[in-house]
């Protein structure tokens, strides 16, 4: 968890609701009370299902969409102040870059939208293009771009002014196997700067590559967030050594342990399994046998897919919700 | 500050991507090669126009006095030369001299204008001793200075027209004095423009800039422009440019600035290019011209606000374009709604003159179909009552004057459209019409008057005396013969011919009475101020009721216009808009006045007392000045700058006409009302009052500004066209008023959309 000073986004019970209608009597509570916090040099992934309310966040954090109601604030400052945008970099879902630029225009005038005088920008459009894999394709109409490439070309609009905070969304979209492994390359670099990086996607395992940590964002809340080593793990698995010792010395070391069953593969290797092992119980075990003076050929610790991880956590919010909204219509009723 | 310029510098970044602004560039040089090999050649005016003659009778009459009359005169030159064109055309044979039928002919306006035509081309036209003592101009002097084997025709023709101008100032107009031949590369037209070269180059800058630019130029810059602002604002656009570290309101008003100034760069282009070719290609050098580019910009940007604004909420350029065009057409509906309304309904109700008898005034106004009217306020009905009867001869009638000792107005006008021959002498049917109160107001003729007459005025004492070109006449009291009048029909204008009363007058003017220019009577001594070129006389009555000059200035210009006479001053009024105040007595100049700039005075009076002198100018408002204090003063009265006519009334009052048919009587002293006339309201004036002039008032009037596009080329506050008769309708030109609330319109419309980004969830 971020401490105050290195807290780059605080997002604390977040609400959006469009109203929409010629009365203005459709409401669609896209955020319902969203909290978040993001430190400094994090690469932080919003997970969520399509209409969860990501792009909204992302929108109330920039200032593009207000919020109706709760806190937020951004590089130490409230949403929606300009200053705080001059330090943000963002790559939009779905953007579309005015058709009469060449990648070279689009990034002086992006740049000079940043504020950057005209010298700045010249100096660092080359080596830009470069990085994000269009070094020679500065000087081609945008109009003739892949999606690939648009969406390379505005990774670079949104480094081109050096923000501190890069708030991606959806950066992979279109993107090519190859141009994915850049753009992971591309993020790792910006994290080894001391940036901190803010990534909106439906691309699971994108997010896992590159992520520190994660939050799941379904139908306006947040149902999970943690590291993805947090979110992937299985509460009750059992963790199983395999040990160059006899049975009797293993079991002897790893006395303290609930032990479901020892199998002897050889006179000097046995295949312990410990029952709900949780990481301190890992740990646990890992330092009473090396104080046992035995040697661990393995360890294996069943573990979940971020995917699988996605899909029950959604899926139990979807119960939830069903639920709650049942018990509304009760109260309705 | 970067980021905006950013935005400013992609508009003209798109611009060339787009190559709309190479294109209209293309187009624009193309337009301004094109019209480079106009030509436009000036030579002097001297052909007649029938329009240059207000009173053909009263010059036929002029000249045949001086005809008739001993010694060298103009008017025997022109009878000289008319008689020896005939004796040629004649193939020498002798034609009858027949001048009654010469003076007949020359009462006709296309008559004069064929007559005085084949005078202009006589060498021999001019004679020293004919124009002696007549004021000639610096030209007309060194023209007829040199020998007529000299002179080119051209030449000739000039100076014969410059002498017959001399000869009858207000019978002849000279307001143009120069003809313009139009042509295209080799091509040259037969026949002339009567205008100035540079008064046909302001016409055609002012058309083509108003009318052209003014309406199509504005279309195609809004379709040009109308897809900008939508574009910036279509989803996935938006997104990257918001989360800019830039203002909302900046955002949106830099894109409206960077729509406007790419509009900036090909107006410069154009209006600069036409600046340049009248310059360097005619010697018309405006600098005042280069004004309508700022001034054609505003105008495009009142329309692209809307096309803004709609950009914004519907993010569609085709829709921006409808909306733009719906507001551009309903703009001028209202405007033309409104100038229809005026003109067809209030227009004709707008009082032009006020005669104030006794305790209620008379106003006239001028019905286009029947020519002006008399109207007395009733008092019962709350209207204007028509009185002595709608005129037929719309041209030549005179202002009414009261006679308070018999409580009759007076009139002179024309009995019909017939020329009456009466014994030997041609005449025209112009007649003495009066109207009593016991008669209630009623027309009847009362004697025809002689057909030279121009004003009539009445003393305090009685006295009616007629103003000519060529005399001064009193009506004789021992013929008055009221009793005998003719009725006279007022649909065909009959007039019984049997009664001759022409003999009625008895002159009383000097010898050397010559023709004029105008002339004012002061009630109280019957003293007569008359202007003629730069001299400025005063005539007296002597024992024997004859006119003698008593004394006479020059003033400093020959550009005098109107006079008053009052007991403590006489008003001068000048072409330049001012106005200069004599010492009665000594006829020295005392003060010099112009409060309106170059607005000239359209009505001058000085009231009974003779202690105030008022003026209302071109532009409708009313100037006053006190004798008694020798100061001027601009009274606050309502609706200033409205004023259409004004007259003293015998209570020491001013009565002040304004909104058409309104009148309100003021305390001379304090400007409080003393008295209202205002008609009740019939549908038409109800419709413009409550209805058209709300709408319009409301919303902007882009149009307008096509009248300050007018005052920037051609430098004049006020259009005059030709009305009914000889009467040309003033029109104010409205400078500041459409720049002030097409100001509001854009800062409401920008203001609108600003607030609608502001809020918006994009």
């Amino acid at each position: 968890m971020a401490t105050t000073s290195d807290l780059v986004i605080g997002v604390n019970d977040i609400r959006k609701t469009y109203v929409d209608g010629i009365f203005r009597r459709r409401r669609v509570e896209a955020l319902k009370g969203v909290s978040l916090q993001i430190g400094k040099g994090e690469v932080f992934g919003l997970l969520g299902p399509n209409g969860a309310g990501k792009t909204t966040l992302i929108k109330v954090l920039l200032g593009i969409v207000r919020k109706s109601g709760g806190q937020a604030s951004l590089l130490g400052r409230p949403i929606g102040e300009r200053h705080s945008r001059s330090r943000v970099g963002f790559l939009p879902e779905s953007h579309r870059f005015p058709q009469h630029h060449t990648g070279l225009t689009a990034l002086e005038h992006f740049g000079g939208l940043s504020g950057m005088s005209i010298r700045e920008i010249r100096q660092k459009t080359p080596g830009l293009l470069e990085l994000v894999g269009l070094g020679e394709w500065g000087k081609t109409p945008v109009k003739k771009y892949s999606k690939g490439m648009q969406q390379r070309l505005g990774l670079a609009q949104a480094m081109i002014h050096d923000p501190d905070l890069l708030i991606l969304d959806e950066p992979t979209d279109g993107v090519d196997p190859v141009g994915r492994k850049d753009m992971r390359d591309i993020i790792q670099r910006l994290k080894n700067d001391g940036k901190t990086i803010f990534i909106n996607s439906h691309l699971l395992q994108e997010v896992e590559l590159v992520c520190d940590r994660v939050a799941i964002l379904d139908k306006g809340r947040v149902r999970r967030q943690g590291s993805v080593a947090e979110l992937t793990s299985v509460p009750d698995a059992e963790c199983t050594f395999k040990l160059l010792a006899t049975e009797q010395a293993a079991r002897e070391a790893l006395a303290g342990h609930s032990i479901a069953r020892a199998i002897v593969q050889s006179s000097d290797l046995v295949v312990v399994t410990i029952a709900d092992a949780d990481q301190a119980a890992v740990d646990q075990c890992i330092d009473d046998l090396r104080r046992a003076e035995i040697s661990i050929a393995s360890i294996f610790k069943a573990q979940r897919t971020l995917e699988d991880a996605f899909m029950e956590i959604v899926s139990n919010s979807s119960t939830a919700d069903d639920i709650e909204e049942a018990e509304e219509v009760k109260i309705v009723e | 500050m970067k980021p905006y310029l950013a935005i400013l510098k992609d508009s003209f970044r798109e611009a060339m991507a787009s190559r709309v602004l190479l294109i209209l560039l293309i187009v624009t040089t193309l337009a301004l090669v094109a019209i480079v090999p106009i030509s436009l050649t000036e030579k002097h005016r001297s052909q007649f126009q029938m329009g240059d003659f207000p009173n053909p009778p009263a010059l036929a009459a002029a000249v045949r006095q001086q005809s008739q009359a001993e010694g060298s005169s103009p008017g025997k030159q022109i009878v000289k030369v008319r008689n020896l064109s005939r004796e040629i055309n004649s193939d020498g044979e002798q034609a009858p001299h027949d001048n009654q039928i010469l003076f007949e002919e020359m009462s006709r306006p296309r008559q004069i204008a064929l007559i005085f035509n084949e005078v202009l081309d006589e060498a021999e036209f001019y004679e020293p001793a004919a124009w002696e003592g007549l004021e000639l101009s610096d030209e007309t002097a060194s023209l007829t200075k040199t020998s007529a084997a000299d002179l080119s025709e051209e030449d000739i023709r000039r100076r014969n027209r410059l002498l017959l101008e001399a000869a009858y100032p207000q019978l002849i107009s000279s307001d143009a004095a120069r003809e313009v031949y139009l042509g295209y590369a080799t091509y040259q037209a037969s026949f002339p423009l009567p205008v100035s070269k540079d008064d046909a180059l302001a016409f055609t800058l002012d058309f083509f800039t108003d009318n052209v630019l003014g309406v199509f130029g504005i279309m195609i810059a809004i379709l040009v422009t109308a897809s900008s602002i939508p574009r910036t604002y279509e989803a996935g656009a938006v997104d990257l440019l918001l989360s800019k570290p830039l203002s909302r309101s900046g955002v949106f008003l830099t894109n409206f600035v960077g729509g406007c100034a790419f509009i900036l760069l090909i107006t410069s282009y154009l209006i600069v290019g036409m600046w340049m070719i009248g310059g360097l290609r005619h010697g018309y050098w405006n600098q005042r011209f280069l004004l309508c580019i700022p001034l054609l910009l505003f105008l495009f940007s009142i329309y692209y606000s809307v096309s803004a604004l709609m950009g914004v909420i519907w993010k569609n350029a085709i829709v921006s374009i409808f909306v733009t065009v719906a507001f551009w057409c309903f703009c001028f509906g209202t405007r033309t709604v409104k100038t229809v309304v005026e003109l067809t309904i209030m227009e004709p109700q707008r009082i032009i003159r006020l005669v104030a008898i006794d305790d209620t005034l008379v106003a006239s106004n001028l019905d286009f179909r029947r020519g002006v009217k008399q109207n007395v306020w009733n008092e019962v009905t709350h209207s204007w009552q028509a009185i002595l009867a709608p005129t037929t001869g719309r041209a030549f009638a005179t202002a009414p004057v009261y006679d308070a000792h018999k409580k009759r107005l007076l009139i002179v006008d024309m009995a019909g459209d017939a020329i009456v021959a009466t014994g030997n002498e041609p005449t025209t049917n112009r007649c003495l019409f009066v109207g009593d109160k016991p008669g209630d107001w009623n027309r009847k003729m009362w004697a025809y008057v002689p057909d030279d007459v121009m004003n009539v005025f009445v003393t305090l004492d009685g006295r009616y005396i007629l103003v000519g070109a060529t005399g001064v006449y009193e009506v004789s009291s021992t013929r008055e013969v009221a009793e005998e009048a003719t009725n006279v029909d007022e649909a065909n204008g009959e007039v019984d011919q049997s009664q001759s009363q022409s003999n009625s007058f008895s002159t009383i003017g000097p010898d050397n009475w010559s023709p004029y220019s105008e002339v004012s009577l002061n009630s109280r001594t019957a003293a007569l101020v008359v202007l003629r070129g730069q001299n400025l006389a005063i005539y007296e009555l002597d024992q024997d009721g004859q006119y003698h000059q008593r004394s006479s200035i020059q003033l400093e210009t020959d550009t005098a216009q109107l006079l008053a006479f009052g007991d403590a001053a006489i008003g001068v009024s000048f072409a330049d808009g001012s106005i200069d105040v004599h010492d009665v007595n000594t006829l020295k100049l005392r003060e010099t006045y112009q409060p309106f700039d170059e607005n000239r005075v359209a009505q001058l009076k000085a009231s009974p007392d003779g202690r105030w002198l008022a003026a209302v100018f071109e532009h409708r408002r009313l100037w006053l000045y006190d004798g008694s204090k020798d100061t001027a003063l601009e009274p606050g009265v309502k609706r200033q700058g409205d004023v259409s006519a004004i007259a003293f009334t015998p209570q020491g009052g001013l009565a002040v006409a304004t909104a058409f048919d309104h009148v309100n009587q003021y305390n001379l002293e304090s400007f409080a009302t003393e008295r209202s006339f205002q008609p009740d309201l019939e549908t038409g004036p109800w419709i413009y009052w409550y209805l058209v002039r709300p709408i319009y008032n409301v919303f902007p009037k882009p149009g307008e500004l096509g009248d300050v596009v007018t005052y920037l080329v051609t430098e004049k506050r006020t259009t005059s066209n030709a009305g009914p008769g000889s009467q040309p309708i003033t029109k104010q030109l409205n400078l500041w008023q459409p720049l002030f609330s097409n100001v509001a319109f854009l800062s409401v419309v920008l203001g609108l959309a600003c607030l609608y980004v502001h809020r918006k969830d994009f």
